[in-house]
């Protein structure tokens, strides 16, 4: 994991398409949250249905994430305005270390 | 933000989706179950209390960490001025809400891990203390709702944590990974943790060597992937759930105290939440001190509100009657208030005799004898409290219909009728209908356990009371000889 800054905190990106859609401010930690629940418990932070995760691939910095099903951008962004929030991550730009998230619609 | 509004706390529940099981079917949504809204209405009521001016001084500290003013609740005692305030918070939301204040147990596990980490990176060398307050800056900064959760489910009484036939009755460690670390295991008896953005865990009891996997303090996050919450449900569940209108309950925004089994399967908490891993010897230090800090504001605090609801409850049941003026009615009004007030008047020592600890880290915790008074007195003080309110309160307490039956066309009128004394019977039955949840309801055993069961508050007594120095006084005034 990347080293935190003095306040402990990093900053998550979420990006669809092309386009940088959302930073989230957590506690340091709160990506290897997100990545710990996308490849060990095959879930996305605060859903409960099983296969909505088609693709995670781990990357310098961040990860690319496919959904499952066709989605759209709205749809992919909602989805992970709710998993940040129920895993303690909030719109903002914190100091600290930053990732990128490319999420992706299966079809 | 430092503050955050009743408005804001909710919109933040909006977006919670924790995997919450609740009277037979899974929540979809905490505010579109009755149970779970009660909870978190509960909630939304503390974060409006430190809106209002009127409470500022207490419900609003400033941030030892930061110099931002930040929700008492989110608080590390500094000075007996805390902690004063803290047990007048206490009070306030019981008087306020009349059932938990659900972020109390997160205030008094904070205070415990700011005392106990400081002190395990001092001997240890750890970054405990360093760790714990980037993210107590971080929740003071998002004005989060932090619940606690210390009671394991413990399994088989006779038998130590790594004994049990089923290790997951104690929380414990699975995996300890470069990025953090992997729980599971079980807590019970959990306070609001449904509607709290965060809960911090502590360890059930001390530990000894040899029990390292069960020595964990950690913060998770509501909907952490892996922890599922089973809510408590019984009689006053099912009436709520099925009423056709919540304001004939008895309680009828905040409802009864909610709480919830939380399980643990194979939980990750990245090592930036993670306040003690593996120190057995810290264990007993951290849990206590939660116990010394939770005893004054649940026993001498918290249920003291209750008791204040309760009272006021019973008076108006008197006055509504016709007995207020009965000698022996007032009598027993007294002695409410009594119990009650010994109650409280224990707590404020508890926080006027409090003091650093450990010496040197700025934390400090209430006196511990008077903590343990306060507790030991209104778990005994609260039935004979339920008692009186049932005696005042009278047969109609738990024989009464319902409140809607006086509308009926038919029945309403002899309700109505056989109801109606000094106050008519909508009056009688609105006041009866408070009393049965009160004594015919949760909080008697609730207040019994809550913050431990009288017998740890007898143990600690014993402990700390210097049974030799009162040997010695009282031999001194007979002029027996030492010896």
């Amino acid at each position: 994991m990347a080293l935190e800054n003095d306040q402990g905190l990093e900053t998550i990106v979420v990006k669809i398409g092309r386009e940088e859609r959302r930073s989230s401010s957590g506690l340091a930690g709160t990506f290897a949250s997100f990545v710990y629940s996308c490849n060990e418990k095959k879930a996305i932070p605060g859903f409960y249905e099983k296969g909505l995760i088609a693709e995670v691939q781990l990357k310098e910095g961040g990860m690319l994430l496919v959904l499952s099903g066709k989605r759209t951008e709205g749809e992919l962004m909602e989805i992970m305005d709710i998993a940040f929030e129920n895993i303690g991550a909030f719109p903002g730009v914190g100091a600290g270390a930053k990732y990128i998230i490319d999420v992706k619609s299966k079809e | 933000m430092a503050l955050k509004t009743s408005k804001e706390y909710l919109e933040s529940v909006k977006k919670l989706s924790p995997r919450v099981y609740c009277g037979g079917k899974w929540v979809k949504g905490l505010l579109n179950n009755k149970i779970t809204r009660s909870m978190v209405m509960a909630n939304a009521a503390i974060y409006e209390l430190a809106e209002d001016p009127k409470y500022k001084e207490i419900m609003v500290a400033t941030s030892h960490l930061t110099g931002e003013p930040i929700n008492r609740n989110l608080n590390v005692a500094r000075n007996i001025h805390d902690l004063d305030m803290r047990q007048e918070m206490a009070l306030l939301t019981s008087q306020t809400v009349g059932t938990c204040n659900y972020r109390c147990v997160g205030c008094d596990a904070l205070n415990s891990l700011a005392s106990t980490t400081w002190e395990m990176d001092r001997d240890l060398k750890t970054k405990y203390n360093e760790r714990f307050n980037k993210w107590l800056a971080f929740a003071q900064a998002n004005d989060l709702a932090v619940s606690g959760a210390i009671t394991d489910a413990k399994g088989d009484r006779k038998k130590r944590p790594s004994q049990q036939d089923e290790p997951d009755t104690f929380v414990h460690l699975v995996e300890k990974r470069d990025d953090g670390i992997v729980v599971r295991g079980i807590k019970v008896s959990q306070s609001g943790a449904i509607g709290s953005h965060e809960t911090l865990v502590l360890p059930g009891g001390a530990l000894r060597e040899g029990e390292e996997a069960f020595a964990l303090a950690f913060a998770v996050q509501n909907g952490a992937p892996g922890l599922t919450y089973i809510c408590q449900y019984n009689a006053y569940s099912a009436e709520r759930e099925f009423c056709e209108d919540e304001s004939e309950l008895g309680t009828p925004i905040y409802g009864q105290r909610e709480t919830s089994t939380m399980v643990f399967d194979n939980v990750f908490i990245p090592w930036e939440r993670v306040f003690l891993c593996g120190e057995t010897k810290f264990c007993g230090k951290m849990v206590t001190r939660f116990a010394k800090a939770h005893r004054m504001n649940c026993g001498g605090a918290c249920k003291v509100g209750f008791a204040d609801l309760i009272i006021g409850g019973t008076v108006l049941a008197a006055e509504y009657t016709g007995v207020d003026k009965v000698p022996h009615i007032q009598e027993k009004i007294i002695d409410m208030v009594r119990y009650s007030e010994t109650s409280h008047a224990c707590a404020i020592a508890a926080a006027m005799r409090g003091r650093e600890e450990p010496k040197g880290s700025g934390v400090f915790l209430p006196d511990d004898l008077f903590g343990n008074a306060a507790k030991l007195n209104i778990a005994h003080g609260f039935w004979e409290i339920i008692k009186n309110a049932g005696d005042i309160g009278g047969g109609l307490v738990v024989t009464m219909p319902r409140q809607k039956d006086l509308e009926d066309p038919e029945v309403g009128p002899m309700l109505k009728k056989a109801f109606a004394a000094a106050a008519p019977a909508d009056k009688r039955l609105k006041v009866a209908k408070f009393l049965q949840h009160w004594s015919a309801g949760l909080h008697g055993t609730g207040t019994w356990h809550g913050a431990g069961a009288p017998q740890t508050q007898r143990f600690m007594i014993s402990v700390l009371t210097d049974f030799d120095a009162k040997k010695k006084m009282a031999k001194k005034l007979m002029g027996m000889k030492e010896g």
